[in-house]
């Protein structure tokens, strides 16, 4: 804005320099004419007298600075070259007879902007010039015309506009010396004083995102009181076996004791892993890293991480995938969550019991089934089965956590995770479903 | 003494089961209510660690009924819970000690000593009447200063006595608390156990009372 005020005054400022000048034009025209008119019409006239005259009269009309004698030069001409007066000049412009001006325009000589005008019989020519201080003087004079009254208009704007401004932008600063004001953790609602209609769509959208945030930390804080107290349990194993250990006075009692102790760190380590896999997915919205697998060797790199301890337990761990099945995938995550899926097979199902993972598409899905025929899981309780810290039946290893991972890591992939029925109407049927083109 | 140690897993228990051994006391582990009460309609244990969170059941509900028993055995529970809720809670249903998991083995031992020693009314682990002085830390007793040799059965059957000092404990309890659940011929061995800790400690200290059992002789 500044700027096209700028411009503008720029532009102004030549424009009165314009008017001056058409300004100095016009008089001088003006009195050109008078004096040659006069001088032709009475030639005895005193040429100063008469000039003084006619500009005594000029000056009633309109003009935009006064103009004296001592401003003016002038010389009277007869058209034969005769000199009949001039004017006593301290700095003259020279002799400018007939012929050495155009007639009817002004023009510029020596300092002096001079006109040469023709009596109206055409015997008489008069110059008449305006020194430059004059010329300064109209100028400036049309300067202060114009251009003063606009600085001062520019300036009373500039202060209603600043006015305005403060007092329209109050409310913003109101609204920002609140949201300031509160104190770190305040997530509550902000409710500025006073309330302003056009603050509004702001004022709910802030709200709106402290809602937001208030609800992810209750989350947050929520799942960390329950992983603390996931983790006292298996603490407290680990605490007492090494009481164990350091007070068993028998070495094969002691030995014994040690291998406790690892199951028991094992134990720890498996919770704390599945809980932080878990604090990693849930900060993402979609799966990272995505490259394209290969389905069947994900398959294959579960059932060998498993099948020595599936041998040891007496489970028949197998698997049947038809050819190559790619799909863009976070392999680690996946794979993971799949192994939680067979280990939780393993965990809840007697020995001798069938394990099978198999995998196919269909319906432009990918679908991978981990499926047992053990005791499954009743309907009802189905659902709780997902929950986190969820353990259903008596088996004491394990987190809670492995359905709720598998859930997440899906959904992360755009999918979803079913629970049906195993087998021959026996046991558990999970099925991962993740569309292709995810 | 006995512990009996209510805890549901499988880990935690086995390890605080073989610790209670290691530091003296005779402990028994059970892993359900169930078993819990099976086990308190037989013998008596002079101690009940409990977990809370069981498969069959609240914790709390034990509570209840170890009030409901003649016999107030001391409870200490031991849980992964901290509220403040579930602490008063289980305070004001009759637990005489809360510890919330994980707690170190020794602050344990430390703990149960506490209690056992509040519930027989005495103010350190070195129980003395008169001349006799029974080191429960120790497992050992001592007459004027002299060491008592005394059998694991008999010092069982002194601090037993001893802990019920100033009142009568009925031969089947006191069998109970010694042998656990009742054996055949225990009635003749505890004659015989009275006895012999009689010869041992001085004939006075050890009161029959007919028809009923036996108690500490006040000092």
């Amino acid at each position: 804005m500044t700027l096209v005020w700028v411009a503008f005054g720029a532009l102004a400022l030549a424009d009165s320099r314009r008017v001056a000048r058409e300004q100095i034009d016009r008089d001088l025209a003006f009195l050109a004419q008078s004096l040659a008119n006069i001088t032709s019409l009475a030639p005895d006239a005193n040429v100063g007298v008469a000039l003084g005259e006619t500009l005594r009269n000029f000056q009633q009309r309109k003009s935009i600075q006064p103009m004296d004698l001592s401003d003016i030069t002038y010389q009277v001409w007869s058209v034969d070259g005769t000199l009949i007066a001039r004017s006593p000049d301290l700095h003259s412009p020279g002799d400018l007879g007939p012929g050495e001006l155009p007639l009817g325009r002004s023009v510029e000589r020596s300092g002096w902007i001079v006109a040469a005008q023709a009596s109206q019989d055409r015997r008489i020519v008069a110059v008449v010039g305006e020194s430059s201080p004059y010329r300064a003087k109209v100028a400036h004079a049309a300067m202060r015309k114009f251009l003063y009254p606009y600085f001062i208009l520019a300036l009373c704007l500039a202060v209603v506009v600043w006015v305005a401004m403060r007092y329209g932008l109050r409310p913003l600063r109101e609204l920002a010396a609140t949201v300031e004001g509160r104190s770190e953790s305040d997530l509550s609602p902000c409710v500025p004083k006073r309330s302003y209609l056009e603050l509004e769509p702001l004022v709910s959208a802030l709200n709106g995102t402290f809602a937001r945030i208030q609800r992810m930390l209750e989350a947050e804080r929520e799942f960390f009181a329950d992983a603390a107290h996931e983790l006292r349990t298996p603490l407290a194993v680990l605490s007492a076996q090494a009481h164990v250990v350091a007070h068993e006075s028998e070495p094969a009692a002691r030995l014994t004791a040690v291998r406790a102790l690892d199951e028991g760190i094992a134990r720890a380590a498996n919770v704390l892993q599945r809980l932080l896999l878990l604090a990693r997915l849930d900060a993402t919205k979609t799966a990272k890293d995505k490259i394209p697998t290969d389905i069947a060797d994900l398959i294959g790199d579960v059932v060998t991480i498993r099948c020595a301890t599936a041998k040891a337990t007496g489970h028949e761990l197998s698997s049947n995938v038809q050819g190559p099945l790619l799909l863009r995938c976070n392999s680690n995550d996946l794979r993971t969550a799949l192994d939680c899926l067979v280990d939780n097979a393993l965990k809840h199902t007697p020995p001798g019991s069938h394990v099978s993972i198999t995998a196919n598409i269909a319906d432009r899905e990918v679908i991978i089934t981990v499926a047992d025929d053990g005791p499954g899981i009743p309907p009802d309780l189905q659902e709780r089965a997902f929950r986190r810290f969820e353990r259903l039946g008596a088996t004491q290893d394990g987190s809670g956590l492995g359905l709720a991972i598998v859930r997440r890591v899906t959904e992360l992939h755009g999918g979803r995770v079913l629970l049906r029925q195993g087998p021959g109407g026996r046991g558990c049927r999970f099925e991962i479903r993740i569309p292709l083109a995810a | 003494m006995r512990v009996m140690l209510v805890e549901d897993d499988l880990q935690l228990g086995a390890a605080l089961n073989r610790a209670f051994e290691l530091n003296g006391f005779e402990s028994v582990w059970v892993r359900r209510l169930k078993e819990a009460r099976a086990f308190m309609e037989g013998a008596a244990p002079s101690l009940i660690i409990l977990d809370l969170g069981l498969p069959d059941g609240e914790g709390l509900t034990l509570l209840q009924f170890v009030r409901g028993q003649e016999r107030a055995v001391p409870v200490i529970v031991v849980t992964a819970r901290d509220s403040l809720e579930d602490c008063v809670q289980a305070l004001n249903s009759g637990a005489d000690d809360y510890v919330t998991k994980p707690v170190a083995v020794p602050e344990l031992v430390a703990r149960i000593h506490a209690v056992l020693r509040r519930s027989a009314g005495f103010a350190t682990d070195q129980w003395v009447f008169g001349e006799l002085s029974i080191d429960l830390t120790r497992h050992s007793v001592s007459l004027s200063g002299e060491p008592v040799p005394l059998t694991p059965t008999e010092f069982k059957l002194l601090v037993e006595l001893a802990r019920h000092s100033g009142r009568v404990i009925p031969r089947e309890t006191l069998i109970a608390l010694i042998w656990g659940a009742t054996a055949d011929g225990s009635n003749t061995a505890l004659d015989y156990q009275v006895h012999g800790l009689r010869k041992k400690i001085g004939g006075q200290r050890i009161l029959t009372v007919r028809g009923i059992g036996f108690r500490m002789a006040d000092v």
